[in-house]
């Protein structure tokens, strides 16, 4: 395939971007949904809860990370370059739970085996935690490329018209 | 573009009933056929036979000189548009006219220049990223034509593609279709019940009444020179009168009930078989002319723009008479009328053949 046949070929792999959805990035969100309500089962089917005030503030987080991990979803897969800001912006903040919620429940599970979490599950909830974390910040830099080369390429049609 | 024979074609449903008797046609490439008739004659189902989603219980389908008749719907390289556009409705119109292609996992590439391409042809270029349901009811249908470009396939099938739009839509898509044939020079192959776009999209027409090939002809034949009085009938708006009558005079006079007219030679000759023996005149709407012997009385006018119409009573024989332009006659009023025998028709009042 010689230069021009290869410009051409990238010109309307953009062109197409303009009839179809980013559902690369809607996929990498949705993985990061499923991760997280995975990590979260794991987390409360292994560990006796005690309703308190943290553990409110734990449901209450999920339930807001979901949420956002949903919206932007849906924002990424229509090329939205404000929502790949916010999906590293939750990306970053479940990298902070990463520190924060397996070490806390491993910590209790060492004392106290029925409030805890043993080595095998907390090795499960991190990798759950990373994977949705990797896939938020992945589908943010694939919404950033692609929308910045479909913009240039609808500036292009615009000033061609 | 492709040819099609079908080789004395049957459907026999089960339980015997017979849909289709002895269909036998040889389309040429980039022909468009029209088969016309009216509802439950069959044209449907040879359509469907045609496409595959129907089995032919006798006879063999030809698409470029290969045996179709045992193949399956998808390998036959034809495409349907249906009355109902058929859409995904959860789809985009870009998604819908590239889905068959991406079924067949062609190259996206490929697919968006065809899609790109049918959607410029169709105007729909604006429309693409919108769902169905956002679409009027012709922007749909062109959608179900884009359906069919995009696949390029061998022979277009339409199966009543302007029924569902309103009269004005007809026209507009009717002229976009002819527009599309005369673009892609492709075998296409239409069904309607509408005689008018029979007559204005026909290669050639096929007028089908309960599952028999009345005629097939050019849309001037069909129209000129019907094969039987179902043809004459069916194709024409207003119909055409039909005036059950004799021939007397040693075959110089044609009688009805209500009046007679002496034949011409040329009528002579044609109907020397018939003297003495009951017939049946077929004149249309356009073929009288003012002035002559029959005495017509005007019982309600109609005007059409361009032209009149008037229904007339000879007696007790109705007719129903067109004149060009935009003329006035009151009610009741009579009027002298003639006939311009050279486009008048003559049928067998036993077979109802056209005498010939």
């Amino acid at each position: 395939m010689n230069n021009f046949e290869n410009v051409e070929k990238k010109e309307i792999e953009t062109d197409i971007m303009r009839y179809k959805n980013n559902s690369l990035s809607f996929l990498l969100c949705v993985i990061a949904i499923v991760c997280n309500v995975a990590m979260f089962l794991s987390l409360y089917s292994n560990t006796a809860c005690t309703p308190n005030f943290q553990l409110g503030i734990d449901l209450l987080v999920n339930v807001i990370f979901l949420l956002s991990c949903f919206l932007a979803a849906e924002k990424l897969k229509t090329y939205n370059v404000s929502w790949s800001y916010v999906a590293f912006a939750i990306a970053g903040i479940e990298i902070l739970r990463i520190f924060w919620i397996p070490t806390m429940y491993l910590k209790s599970g060492l004392e106290d085996p029925l409030k805890g979490l043993n080595a095998g599950q907390f090795t499960f909830i991190v990798i759950m935690m990373v994977i949705a974390a990797v896939s938020l910040v992945g589908a943010g830099i694939i919404t950033l490329i692609k929308a910045k080369r479909l913009n240039a390429h609808l500036k292009r049609i615009e000033e061609g018209k | 573009m492709a040819t099609l024979k079908l080789d004395h074609v049957k459907k026999i449903y089960d339980g015997g009933v017979v849909a289709v008797h002895d269909f036998d046609i040889d389309i040429k490439d980039g022909e468009f056929i029209v088969i016309v008739g009216p509802s439950g004659c069959g044209k449907s189902t040879t359509l469907r036979m045609i496409a595959g989603l129907e089995e032919i219980t006798e006879g063999h389908a030809y698409v470029d000189e290969k045996e179709v008749t045992n193949l399956a719907s998808k390998d036959r390289d034809m495409a349907m548009v249906f009355q109902n556009y058929a859409l995904y409705a959860h789809m985009t119109i870009y998604q819908n006219m590239a889905f068959s292609l991406t079924l067949r996992k062609t190259d996206k590439i490929e697919i968006h220049k065809k899609v790109m391409a049918a959607a410029e042809i169709l105007n729909l270029k604006d429309q693409l990223n919108k769902k169905p349901k956002q679409l009027s009811g012709g922007q749909r249908q062109r959608v179900a034509l884009g359906r069919a470009i995009v696949r390029t396939p061998k022979i277009f099938l339409f199966d009543e593609p302007l029924s569902n739009l309103d009269a004005k839509l007809r026209v507009t898509m009717r002229r976009e279709i002819k527009l599309l044939h005369q673009r892609l020079n492709a075998t296409m192959i239409y069904v309607t019940h509408d005689q008018i776009e029979a007559l204005t999209l026909a290669d050639r027409i096929v007028v089908m009444s309960m599952g028999h090939v009345q005629q097939i002809g050019s849309p001037l034949e069909i129209y000129s020179d019907p094969n039987n009085k179902f043809v004459a009938s069916f194709i024409g708006n207003p119909p055409m009168n039909f005036i059950d009558g004799k021939i007397i005079s040693d075959g110089k006079k044609f009688e009805c009930d209500d009046f007679s007219f002496e034949l011409d030679e040329k009528r002579k000759a044609l109907l020397k078989d018939y003297v003495g023996k009951n017939v049946i005149l077929g004149v249309r709407p356009e073929h009288f002319q003012e002035g002559g012997d029959i005495d017509a009385v005007v019982t309600m006018s109609e005007h059409m723009g361009a032209s009149t119409l008037f229904h007339c009573d000879v007696q007790n024989t109705h007719l129903n008479v067109k004149f060009e332009g935009w003329i006035d006659h009151a009610d009741n009023e009579i009027i002298k009328l003639s006939l311009k025998q050279d486009l008048i028709c003559f049928f067998d009042s036993e077979t109802e053949n056209r005498i010939r």
